[in-house]
């Protein structure tokens, strides 16, 4: 077998040029680290197989992280393999370190100088003929000369000649001669980074910074969850429910049980288009974050607000998940994998589903709306920012108990780049595909239980989803009852509501209007959710808990079975099981403040206290040892 | 000689020394060209000043302030 090794420093096109050679679709990133284990893949030329082995990214084969030993060891473990070493035209001088590494070595060695044509700054013929290797000018994002470099490959296989490496590189080149070599090839003075340097002083300037960062964000909400969003999901909604429609005239005229029937139909489709439903969203989602990726802004994002979320315990890379959690916990779940270190991975998840999620919009606008009609957007903004202020205790808080390594924050600043939009593309058709096939499956295992609960009474017999406070979900709930009972949500059905809104929360507002009886009208459901005589109502204080109760309890299904997918079983069941604890601790606290004054006087006298206390503590502190200039003073 | 975190924005300094770093971060620079003899100019700062903009051999990096802290510099001409 002809084996290929792709080597080079981080964020210099290897899984790019991966994919170019074997046609796959392994997610590359304008971002380091993206690559942290070898992929291999077979490719055909000139009726030759080639096995390509993509590498994670090395600054040296001594080098100490994961990756670099990961890499090294397959180096010493496949000598006889031939090396495509890609560097990076507009930095050679870095990447070149690693060359003289490989060769040095007794490595057979092709340089692929990637972004050549992007601006021409070195004689490559030259530095050949000095090094004695072949290279080859490539551009792997547009496909350019992979063919040549593939030519190239399939010679020295062809040939089974040992590299002549020169002596001078085996012995005595060092960085200071390499320094002079690329000095006596240089054919051009152009700075390759002008245009990033002029557009950094705008976008990173300090009072410009914030606005574009919040335009942006605000752009992406707006084309994702906004009219074009909503277009854009009408659309495949309407695909979908065509297909739906397609397949449960087909189950109908099957000839099979009513039981199996309503299975298929209310089971097992209904919770297929459940799953399919949150694609668009995805997809516009994560076609927006690969796109800032590839142009090279999420780098420049996360070194400004590195200094501000240090403070609560995140870094600057955890601000973009953050962001995204406004929209859809699930994707942001999936947009921190950009975070390296595997604690302060878990800390953002941790967070994210206290942040409000588009999906609890719904719910806050239908509630609000009862009692605080002329108020629900200033009560609904109230929300937002009570979500925003929980977060931050949140993170204080898990950074106490989920403590990492204090990250030492050295972060490259890629070169600005047109957007690739196939690259972007491939990108995100492999989050959504990965998407579909091991989140779908969970939501789709967790409909089915779901559909047993709201179709069979608790003697286990069939009832429909007509009898449906025969179910045994209405069974549960009831007897779940007293429990919410003690934070002031008395009744069945507000329970049923909430146990619908851990399917996805979007259902909250659906299980009101199926337990009251009311289809089709918002002002019918808002009547009859304030009646007394109705299954379920609510009180100016019970509406107030339950929305804090719907903002803070578990996230939805999708985003547990995405923590579970992302990070472990443990950490989705502690999401589920914590949120419920924490939003139950919260309203308990709200509950008896808003029922009882002599509560409420309690309560604010205790935090002052508290507060009080810590400043006095910290003062004592700063006056006996340190004059504030300890590192937890510093910190606060 | 002054540290690397005190220096002045869009001036060029040429590394001295190195001091006092972990040898996993000691060898972060050196592979990003952060080593003596190299020149190095800020170009920003975050906010809270955590972390500062550098360019070496004309690509940016941004570092922890602590670790600027440690790397010593002094004043260069342009070539």
């Amino acid at each position: 077998m002809n084996n290929i090794t792709l080597v080079g420093n981080p964020n210099t096109g290897k899984t790019t040029l991966f994919n170019s050679l074997t046609n796959s679709r392994e997610k590359a990133s304008n971002w380091h680290g993206v690559t942290v284990k070898e992929k291999e893949k077979l490719y055909k030329y000139k009726n030759e197989e080639f096995n390509v082995v993509d590498l994670p990214g090395m600054y040296s084969l001594n080098g100490r992280s994961n990756e670099e030993k990961i890499a090294a060891e397959y180096l010493n473990k496949h000598k006889e393999d031939l090396v495509v070493n890609i560097c990076d035209a507009n930095n050679l001088k870095r990447n070149l370190i690693l060359t003289l590494e490989l060769l040095k070595k007794g490595l057979t060695v092709i340089l692929a100088v990637n972004m050549a044509n992007e601006t021409k700054l070195y004689n490559y013929e030259k530095l050949s003929k000095i090094l004695n290797i072949r290279i080859v000018e490539i551009d792997a994002r547009k496909n350019k000369s992979v063919n040549t470099l593939k030519d190239e490959i399939y010679k020295i296989y062809q040939n089974k000649k040992p590299q002549n490496t020169l002596n001078l590189v085996k012995n005595q080149l060092n960085y200071d001669d390499l320094c002079k070599i690329l000095n006596s090839i240089k054919i051009n003075n152009v700075n390759p980074y002008l245009k990033t340097n002029k557009i950094d002083r705008i976008l990173l300037n300090k009072f410009l910074f914030i606005p574009i960062f919040l335009c942006i964000t605000f752009l992406i909400f707006y084309l994702t969850f906004g009219p074009f969003g909503e277009l854009f999901l009408s659309v495949f909604e309407w695909f979908f429910n065509k297909i739906f429609e397609f397949l449960r005239k087909i189950i109908l005229c099957l000839n099979i049980s009513n039981i199996v029937q309503d299975f298929l139909i209310n089971g097992v489709l209904l919770s297929i288009l459940t799953v399919l439903n949150f694609v668009p969203q995805i997809i516009l989602l994560m076609f927006f974050v690969n796109f800032l990726e590839d142009i090279g802004y999420m780098s420049r994002v996360a070194f400004m607000f590195d200094g501000l979320l240090k403070r609560i315990g995140l870094t600057g890379k955890s601000l973009f998940s953050l962001m995204m959690g406004f929209g859809c916990t699930t994707t942001a779940v999936l947009t921190t994998r950009n975070l390296e270190n595997k604690n302060l991975r878990k800390r953002t998840v941790l967070v994210l589903p206290f942040i409000s999620c588009s999906a609890k919009l719904p719910v806050f606008l239908v509630i609000a709306s009862l009692f605080f009609d002329s108020y629900k957007y200033l009560f609904v903004f109230a929300l937002y920012l009570f979500s925003i202020l929980i977060s931050i205790v949140m993170s204080i808080i898990y950074n106490h108990i989920i403590k990492s390594k204090e990250e030492n924050f050295i972060l490259e600043m890629p070169k600005y780049r047109l957007p690739n939009l196939k690259k972007i593309f491939i990108d995100t058709s492999s989050v959504i595909i990965e998407f579909l096939v091991k989140i779908g499956t969970t939501i789709l295992f967790f409909s089915v239980i779901l559909w047993f609960l709201q179709n069979f009474s608790p003697s286990f017999s069939f009832i429909g989803s007509s009898n449906f406070s025969d179910s045994i979900l209405y069974f549960l709930s009831n007897k779940l009852s007293f429990l919410f009972g003690f934070i002031g949500l008395s009744g069945a059905g507000i329970v049923v509501a909430i146990l619908l809104g851990i399917v996805a929360k979007e259902m909250v507002v659906v299980g009101l209007a199926m337990i009251n009886g009311v289809s089709g009208s918002l002002e019918l459901l808002s009547t009859s959710l304030i009646l007394p005589t109705s299954v379920c109502y609510f009180t100016p204080i019970s509406s107030i808990i339950f929305l804090v109760f719907i903002l803070l309890y578990s996230p939805c299904m999708s985003a547990l079975s995405m923590i579970k997918n992302e990070l472990g079983t443990k950490i989705a069941l502690y999401v589920f099981f914590s949120q419920f604890a924490i939003a139950f601790l919260i309203c308990w606290l709200l509950y008896h403040s808003l029922t009882s004054i002599n509560f409420l006087i309690f309560m604010l006298a205790f935090i002052v206290l508290d507060i009080l206390f810590s400043f006095m503590l910290k003062f004592r502190h700063k006056k006996k040892h340190c004059l504030g200039n300890c590192d937890a003073c510093k910190r606060i | 000689m002054k540290c690397l975190a005190d220096c002045k924005k869009n001036k060029i300094y040429k590394i001295v020394k190195i001091e006092n770093l972990d040898e996993s971060v000691f060898n972060m620079l050196k592979n990003i060209l952060i080593i003596p003899g190299e020149k190095i100019e800020v170009t920003n700062s975050n906010f809270c000043k955590q972390s500062i903009l550098v360019k070496v051999s004309n690509v940016s990096y941004g570092i922890d302030i602590k670790i600027a802290k440690q790397i010593f510099v002094e004043e260069a001409n342009y070539e």
